[in-house]
């Protein structure tokens, strides 16, 4: 990875792609623009970015399209970034691979400073995404094929419980007295585990929870 | 052709109109393109504007009286070698006029012929003609009828007259046993034929209806829509026009209205006069989300809520905990915004169902509790003393630049 990510912005929204470009400024180099389903996957595979800034909702089918044809290109990856809410596309779009959520209404350093976490393979899980996995795996205890998958570990729901309760990666190291690596694998482990878990409860919440 | 015999004579009736009816049934153009024997009727009606299935019903008719019909499309698709297949667009009028022609043919037969048995080729003939002038291709379109109204009008009138005229001849006449078969399947052809006359109107009628419906309630939709965007949306961003200048009021707008089309979107609440929108549920992520939204609107900061946990329908007590939390709640939230001097709160809630926790952080300035004057009864009476009201605990850390988070936690009975 070089030092400054390559980033490609995909977003329906003229202005709100004009402004991530100003915002995201000299800290990621941004090497494209998409507005659409098509042309994201068709700049994506040009440039084969480091990062992808990822809308949930896109014409001509949603930003999971996208994930879905950009399987063959393990290199990049891919940020969601939207003004959805809802926990159903949320959850769809991280178990379709993106490595994290953020809002549209994230500042400026933060989301440069997601887009480098996510450059260098972490995870980034804004506070809601952190309520929406704490949710969604307290249901109740499913019959589990793989337990290890199924359940999150103690350490991880207290990862995710600061995460929701709006603690950056630096204060969780702080308050739990770890690394911040160790705070990054344990967001790495709950991303995989929300990627990866076959929980029937974890679809039909988040259809159910249209909105938090 | 066995005139003695009228059960024979019906037999042929049915069979010569048969296939007419059925072809009447098309009315597709493209279908009926194909000729179905030589296409003599197909000439006729293009040579005189009249309907096909008119032409076609008035040589069944005159097949059925004692096939002079038959005769005749016959020497036409000898005789008639360069049949046009297209011709003036055929009218009710010409129509009606080819079907009256046709029964005074038969008529004028019936005292010459010994084929014609005029007591039934009368009624059949007007039964056929009726369903012919009444049923035609383009039937099916009611933009097509929409634009001709009287010629449908003249065409369906015309259709019901010639049919009740065929009933009328066959009901006037003696009954005995010997007619009596005959009179039923007459009945029977006019019964159809009159069905055939007033079905397409019916469905269309009911089709139109109903896609007026549609329409009107896809219009109520819309002005719905467009009433509320304009009440809330446009207003908002005139507002915010006129108050360019003041960013803080700018953002306090813009998140109320940002707050306020997210409910009406995602949760189906409905919008009162003043704009605000009741919520659909009542639950305790509802009065969350409703206290976030007031604190944000009155103080001009952004708040995020995480809410985790359902605890639906907890008992009585269980209820007023959690009231009395969020009230604490409410309480830290706003002395983040008065004093922190943070614009960016958070606000945590986690309903594990015995036990209801909420952490409201800002990452202001922080304030040192012990310098705390006895006078400020803000945090000793609203927060820790609501909470210690029902059992539960309030944490407060905090040091001075480093922000301030409030840790309020009630015990719930099992909810």
């Amino acid at each position: 990875m070089s030092a400054v990510p390559r980033v490609v912005v995909v977003d329906d929204h003229a202005l709100f792609r004009a402004g991530v470009v100003a915002e995201l400024g000299d800290r990621v180099q941004v090497v494209g623009v998409a507005e659409d389903v098509a042309s994201a996957i068709e700049v994506i595979e040009a440039e084969v970015p480091d990062v992808v800034l990822l809308d949930v909702h896109l014409p001509g089918g949603d930003g999971v399209a996208v994930l879905e044809a950009c399987r063959h290109l393990p290199t990049v990856r891919f940020l969601a970034l939207s003004v959805s809410d809802a926990a159903e596309d949320v959850i769809a779009l991280v178990r379709g691979g993106a490595r994290g959520y953020v809002t549209k209404s994230i500042s400026a350093d933060e989301l440069a400073e997601a887009v480098e976490r996510v450059a260098g393979g972490d995870a980034v899980f804004s506070p809601r995404l952190a309520g929406f996995v704490l949710d969604a795996f307290s249901a109740s205890a499913p019959a589990a094929s793989d337990p290890e998958l199924e359940h999150l570990t103690a350490r991880e729901q207290e990862v995710l419980r600061l995460l929701a309760r709006g603690y950056a990666y630096k204060e969780i190291a702080r308050e739990l007295t770890i690394s911040i690596k160790t705070v990054e694998s344990h967001a790495s482990a709950v991303l995989r585990k929300l990627q990866l878990s076959n929980r029937a409860e974890l679809s039909r919440w988040a259809s159910e929870r249209r909105i938090i | 052709m066995p005139a003695e015999h009228p059960g024979a004579i019906m037999a042929t009736v049915m069979a010569a109109t048969v296939p007419p009816v059925t072809e009447l049934r098309r009315t597709d153009p493209a279908a009926s393109a194909d000729p179905i024997i030589f296409g003599v009727a197909r000439g006729v009606a293009a040579k005189y504007g009249l309907s096909l299935p008119v032409v076609r019903a008035a040589f069944a008719t005159l097949a059925v009286a004692g096939g002079i019909g038959l005769l005749l499309y016959l020497a036409l698709a000898v005789l008639w070698r360069d049949r046009p297949t297209s011709g003036p667009a055929p009218s009710a009028a010409r129509d009606l006029g080819a079907g009256l022609v046709t029964l005074g043919l038969v008529w004028e037969l019936g005292h010459w012929w010994p084929g014609v048995r005029a007591a039934l080729v009368i009624p059949v003939g007007l039964v056929t003609m009726g369903v012919a002038v009444g049923w035609r291709p383009g039937d099916s379109d009611p933009a097509d009828d929409a634009t001709r109204p009287r010629s449908t009008l003249v065409r369906v009138a015309g259709g019901l007259v010639l049919c009740i005229g065929g009933l009328a001849v066959l009901l006037g006449q003696r009954v005995d046993i010997a007619t009596f078969r005959d009179t039923a399947l007459a009945l029977g052809v006019a019964g159809a034929g009159a069905a055939l006359v007033l079905g397409p109107s019916a469905v269309r009628l009911v089709r139109s209806f109903s896609v007026e419906r549609d329409e009107r309630i896809r219009a109520q939709e819309r002005a719905a829509v467009a009433t509320h965007l304009h009440d809330s949306v446009l207003q908002t961003l005139t507002l915010i026009q006129k108050r360019a200048d003041d960013p803080v009021t700018t953002a306090a707008l813009a998140r109320h209205q940002e707050r306020s089309l997210r409910r009406w979107l995602y949760s189906g609440g409905v919008v009162d006069a003043s704009g605000q929108v009741e919520p659909g549920d009542r639950g305790w992520r509802a009065s969350a989300e409703r206290m976030v939204g007031e604190i944000e609107d009155h103080y001009a900061v952004a708040i995020e809520l995480v809410a985790v946990g359902d605890g639906a329908d907890g008992s009585q007590s269980a209820s007023v905990a959690v009231a009395a939390a969020l009230a604490a709640a409410r309480e830290a939230l706003v002395n983040a915004a008065k004093f922190s001097g943070d614009t960016r709160l958070s606000i945590y809630c986690e309903h594990s169902g015995d036990r209801f926790d909420v952490f409201v952080r800002d990452r202001g300035v922080g304030f040192d509790p012990a310098a705390i004057g006895a006078d400020r009864r803000g945090i000793r009476d609203s927060i820790i003393g609501r909470l210690e009201g029902v059992g539960g605990t309030a944490t407060i850390r905090t040091e001075p630049a480093a922000g301030t988070e409030v840790h309020l936690c009630v015990p719930l009975d099992g909810g």
